[in-house]
């Protein structure tokens, strides 16, 4: 059983500003964790899997920075590869050679035309079944696990969708972090589970009532509903048996019905079918990664967070307490649960703590960086302090500035001194509609700073940057 | 709520542990059979039905049952009295309450909870059960969830089927949301049939809010109303006057109510347990035949734990009584039951049927799938399939019996008869409606309420106009005796669901399904439990349509609810003058009152009138004041209620009319006194006119008796005096 992997790279909007929906952004896939892009952490666990043939699917402005970001990915991977002969640890994926990665630029289209464009075969498909990945989550569960999964579901099944719990460590009070959808599956015999319909937040808004069919009950009895399942939008699906299902209702699944559609909405008529209809029809299974098994989805800031410092903790738990001893009282210290990326320089009496600092960064002396982010090319001078903030590339933060929960876009100027505490720094765009904007991010951690939402970073001198709470602010 | 959570701490556990059981089902769907006996007398399996629901009682550790009867509740208070459960040997003590107001679930709790008797969570249960699930798990579950939740008032029994189980209840199905760790039921809703409109469940989603993580939609629960409740059940029952039905008006109700946060718990029994619930023929026919395969052990024939019964157990789940006389040649397959006494003749075929007692079955007789009753006649070559024949019933010779048919107490089929599939047939017509209306109290309420739609109306033509219930001649035959029950739109009925019923490859579900079909009265009662979940869900709703409805009761043909309210609001005014309430509060609660019923407002006067003269009467009877300071201490306050319930001089004249038949009722001693008063009162206050008083005094209703005549006789001299007055005045001009 062979898979097309098609890997589907977004927009990334609610990763902004670092995303593509800012115009100094980077590619959602190519946004680091632990310094590593993230499609790259994808690109892994396909391999893991064997797809012998894996389509990189983005817009065609990306097309180019994904395709670099590939050739270095395949570059490293040949580096790695001879190194890992050496050790014989891994010959496995040698034997295997790498797959065949490609990358397509299809623009302005709904992840339900691609999906059309996947089972119309005018992705070249060499193999029967496919399977559609987002570009966003990371594992640590082997896809041999969800491939054994696709395998044993009922022959009647036409793909098998697959959600996930949140395994962060993420207080998610509101459920603003992860949006409150509701799933909808029942089991059936033999361990198998099947998807019989998706509700979203939005629906339920608009009914002001959760409207379960029932048809539905009468055909699966005893069928759960979710609130806490997320869609992973991995999906396996069967090439000839979905076409045959597009091909039976030409009028109803039309390109303009694909078109309108997001994929888990494509996915959620397909499951409908189980108990819409008088007779049996062939559905969607339904599978949900075990709980031991770590997985989540870089779509919002607090997770892509969130997972740069989970690794951060694997590397703390990896290296032990062994390396914890800094000998030089007067040199950086880096914790063992932080990453530091080439060619960045650490001014002395620097601290960092469980936060990752890209390459090419500058930080001078006495900084403290606390659970931040910091991506490539920062400049930081003295005196810094950084707690749970995300830096852009190329920021610069000029000295005794102090940003708690802040996200700064990319290419932005900190000046001198700034404090401030649960915004996010934009820059000027190119269109000059937004003159350094700072909104609230309301994020679920801090929903008590509304109040200084507007504030603006010029108007603080440098009288007041002791004030470590900010409530002198005014 | 803060005191009730106190009041929950004091009552601890009581020792004792109490059964309510409701031997009523407040439904008709036995009609005919149970306008002659309860259904919890019917024989299942020639074991009255109650015996399942006590001896599971038995084993369940109660040591006090209370039976609530209403409907023919002299015959099961009679049928418990001489039964074992009454004797000394009895594991528990058993009461029987007459509670023969009651129409409803609701009306039969608002009863307990007025006599107050519950002392500790309680097991409440309906009086047609068969169950053996093991009950001190349900308790340990009860006290268990009732540790971690305080608010916790309710534990159903559910257990476990496919969605059309043979015993599930296909009349009107229900599914429950139940959180999938605890238990904990969200939201209940009854949904249409298999094969019924497609509709949906409809969740608030502030309910799901506090569900921690999954829950589940349970489509195959069988409920066979099995429940511990605590002590607030009744009382909520009380507060909330308009609940009828345990599940669609009580669960429903509680679960989504913002302010009571109670919470309710399903225990799910083990799919190895049995429950189930006599409620339909299907369900009649389906749990006799599990009692007949064994399925329900230790409740199965050859337990005999009826007093008397000597039931043995043959191979094939053949049962048989002493005293069988089985002729030589006859077959008796498997999973019969025959009662002692009876008697089959030569070449006579039975299989999954119950035989009663003395039953006289003749030569060549093939009956399948159906129940014979005690001391029934079937006569040679019958043929009854899927079929009931009730005590005393005599088929004649070479008869045939379809599937479907129900054959009544003491009914003959003449000979070489067939009846149709689904017919019903009684001895004579049921008209009694004293003991149909007990029955039939859902129908009878909804038209009391004002729903009679086209279907109910078809209803109650069966039931006032017995002269439907015709002795069909062609159908039973000259020497027959009876004639057809007809509930409603039989015929409809059929060939609606006709074809739509994906057939069940097993044929039994199929004959299941077809009596099902037959059985419309079935229908008729969901569609009419349909319309009350609707009416008491929405009461603006009941409101603005009451108006079109009130048309059709100008005939007076509905006089009861003019009574119910006439009582009603006496009961009102009452308890305001007894507790000097101020006059809007009255004034309110009649209001609310006449909307809710939907009477006019002559109503209101009459029972206003009725109450403020009775009140005065009740003065001066009892010795408390004279006449005329009891007078004054009622009307004084009173009076300008009518001021509120008069706008023209109709209204007007209409008051006068009634006042004088109330003062009429009164000791003649005084009655003129009063209403002399009365009258000078009104008119002083303004609330009538001359013009009224004359076109009053003038007309003939005021002088159509004796009494009415001498009634007024003191108030001539007022008339006189005010037309005097008015020629004065004139003459002035």
């Amino acid at each position: 059983m062979e898979f097309h992997a098609v890997v589907l790279c977004g927009a990334g909007h609610s990763l902004g500003p670092f995303s593509k929906i800012r115009s100094t952004g980077q590619t959602k896939a190519l946004l680091p964790v632990a310094n590593r892009p993230m499609i790259e952490y994808v690109l892994d666990w396909c391999e893991k899997a064997f797809f012998p043939r894996i389509t990189v699917v983005c817009d065609s402005e990306s097309k180019e920075e994904i395709e670099f970001a590939l050739g270095n990915y395949k570059k490293n991977k040949q580096v790695q590869e001879a190194a890992d002969e050496e050790t014989e640890s891994a010959n496995k994926a040698l034997d295997n050679g790498s797959a065949y990665i490609d990358v397509i630029a299809l623009d302005n289209k709904s992840t339900g035309e691609i999906f059309q464009y996947i089972v119309k075969k005018e992705i070249s498909p060499p193999c029967l079944h496919f399977a559609v990945l987002p570009c966003d989550f990371i594992t640590d569960l082997p896809p041999q696990v969800l491939i054994e999964a696709y395998r044993n579901k009922e022959d009647s099944d036409l793909g098998m969708l697959v959600h996930y719990r949140n395994s962060l460590d993420i207080e998610d009070k509101k459920s603003k972090i992860f949006p409150k959808n509701y799933t909808v599956y029942s089991d059936i015999d033999d361990g198998n589970c099947r998807l019989l319909d998706i509700y979203t937040k939005e629906d339920l808004d608009f009914h002001k009532s959760l409207q379960l069919r029932v048809q539905m009950s009468w055909r699966y009895p005893n069928a759960v509903i979710s609130s806490k399942l997320l869609n992973s939008s991995i999906f396996f699906g069967s090439l000839i048996d979905i076409s045959r299902i597009l091909n039976e209702e030409p009028e109803r699944f039309s390109d303009s019905y694909f078109s309108g559609r997001s994929l888990t909405k494509v996915i959620r008529d397909l499951a409908r079918r189980s108990w819409r209809h008088s007779e049996m029809k062939s559905t969607v299974a339904f599978n949900i990664v075990p709980n031991c098994a770590q997985f989540f989805r870089i779509n919002n800031l607090q997770v892509w967070m969130e997972a740069n410092r989970y690794f951060m903790k694997l590397q703390a738990m990896k290296r032990g307490q062994a390396q914890q001893t800094s000998k030089d009282k007067v040199s950086a210290n880096v914790g063992a649960d932080s990453t530091v990326g080439e060619n960045t320089s650490l001014g002395e009496k620097t601290n960092v703590k469980r936060t990752i600092i890209g390459s090419g960064c500058s930080i001078g002396k006495r900084v403290k960086l606390t659970g931040s982010l910091v991506l490539d090319n920062v400049i930081i001078e003295d005196d810094v302090q950084l707690e749970n903030c995300i830096i852009g590339r190329s920021v610069t933060i000029r000295s005794k500035s102090k940003l708690i929960n802040c996200n700064v876009e990319s290419s932005f100027e900190v000046v001198k001194g700034t404090q401030s505490k649960g915004d996010t720094l934009l820059s000027l765009t190119l269109e000059g509609l937004e003159e350094e904007i700072s909104f609230d991010e309301s994020s679920g951690t801090d929903s008590d700073d509304g109040s200084e939402s507007d504030f603006s970073d010029e108007d603080i001198d440098d009288g007041y940057v002791s004030n470590s709470d900010g409530l002198f602010a005014y | 709520m803060a005191p009730k959570a106190k009041k929950q701490k004091e009552v601890v556990q009581d020792e004792r542990f109490q059964a309510i059981v409701l031997t009523d089902s407040f439904e008709t769907r036995f009609m005919p059979l149970t306008s002659e006996k309860p259904r919890c007398l019917l024989p299942l399996a020639n074991v009255p039905l109650i015996e399942y629901t006590l001896e599971f009682l038995a084993n369940a550790d109660v040591n006090e049952v209370y039976l609530i009867c209403s409907s023919h509740g002299e015959k099961v208070q009679q049928y418990i009295e001489k039964s074992k459960w009454a004797a000394n040997t009895s594991p528990f003590k058993v009461h029987t309450i007459l509670s023969l107001e009651s129409r409803s679930v609701g009306d039969a709790m608002r009863d307990l909870d007025n006599r107050g008797l519950i002392t500790g969570d309680f097991l409440l249960i309906s009086g047609d059960v068969v169950t053996n699930i093991d009950f001190n798990k349900v308790k340990k579950f009860h006290k268990a969830k009732k540790q971690e939740d305080k608010e916790h008032i309710v534990t159903m029994v559910l257990s476990q089927a496919s969605p059309i189980h043979r015993t599930r209840s296909q009349i009107d199905p229900s599914t429950f949301i139940l959180d999938r760790k605890t238990d904990r039921c969200i939201y209940y809703q009854q949904i249409p049939p298999v094969d019924g409109e497609k509709s949906s469940i409809n969740i608030d989603p502030e309910l799901l809010e506090d569900v921690e993580d999954e829950m589940v939609v349970r489509n195959d629960l069988i409920d066979c109303h099995v429940d511990i409740c605590s002590p607030h059940v009744p009382q909520i029952f009380q507060e909330n006057f308009d609940y009828q039905l345990l599940r669609n008006d009580f669960v429903k109700g509680v679960l989504t109510s913002d302010l009571l946060k109670k919470t309710i718990y399903a225990y799910i029994s083990d799919s190895s347990e049995y429950a189930a619930r006599v409620e339909s023929w299907t369900t009649y026919d389906a749990i006799s035949q599990d009692i007949l395969a064994r399925w329900c052990y230790p409740l199965v024939p050859d337990s005999n734990f009826l007093e008397g019964n000597s039931y043995g157990y043959e191979f094939n789940n053949i049962y048989k009584e002493d005293k069988v006389i089985l002729a030589q040649s006859s077959k008796v397959k498997s999973s019969t039951a025959i009662g002692s006494n009876s008697s089959v003749g030569d070449g006579s075929i039975i299989t999954k049927s119950v035989i009663g007692r003395n039953c006289k079955i003749g030569k060549n007789v093939r009956i399948y799938n159906s129940y014979v009753w005690d001391d029934a006649i079937i006569e040679d070559n019958c043929v009854l399939d899927h079929s009931i024949v009730a005590g005393s019933a005599k088929i004649s010779a070479d008869s045939t019996l379809q599937p479907g048919v129900v054959v009544g107490y003491r009914v003959v089929v003449g000979r070489g008869k067939v009846i149709p599939a689904f017919t019903r047939i009684v001895e004579s017509p049921i008209v009694k409606p004293d003991e149909f209306e007990r029955e039939s109290s859902f129908e009878s309420e909804d038209e009391d309420e004002g729903e009679a739609t086209g279907h109910d109306n078809e209803q109650k033509h069966s039931k006032q106009i017995p002269s439907v219930n015709v002795k069909d001649n062609s159908l039973i035959g000259e020497d027959g005796v009876g004639v057809i029950y007809f509930s409603g739109d039989e015929n409809d009925g059929e060939s609606d669901s006709e074809g739509d019923i994906p057939e069940p490859s097993s044929g039994i579900l199929y004959q299941i399904k077809s009596l099902n079909i037959s059985d419309d009265s079935i229908a008729s009662v969901s569609t009419a439990r349909s319309k009350k979940k609707s009416r008491s869900g929405a009461s603006k709703r009941r409101l603005s349509s009451t108006s079109a409805v009130s048309t059709e009761y100008e005939g007076g043909a509905f006089s009861e609810d003019e009574d119910d309210f006439v009582k009603e609001a006496v009961a009102t005014l009452d308890r305001a003058i007894e507790n000097n309430h101020d006059l809007d509060t009255a004034l309110l609660e009649l209001n609310t009152l006449r909307m809710s019923i939907n009477v006019s407002y002559h109503e209101v006067r009459k029972a206003t009138s009725y109450a403020l003269v009775a009140r005065i009467g009740h003065f001066v009877a009892t010795g408390t004041l004279d006449v005329k300071a009891a007078f004054e201490k009622v009307f004084q306050k009173w009076c300008l209620l009518f001021k509120r319930q008069v706008f023209d001089d109709e209204d007007k004249v209409d008051l006068l009319q009634l006042l004088q038949s109330e003062c009429a009722s009164l000791d003649v001693a005084y009655g003129g006194k009063v209403f002399f008063m009365i009258v000078n009162f009104l008119y002083n206050q303004d609330i009538v006119e001359e013009e009224n008083i004359y076109t009053w005094w003038d007309s003939k209703e005021s002088s159509a008796s004796d009494k009415l005549l001498a009634v007024r006789e003191l108030t001539a001299k007022l008339v006189e005096w005010l037309r005097d007055a008015e020629e004065e005045s004139d003459d002035e001009e």
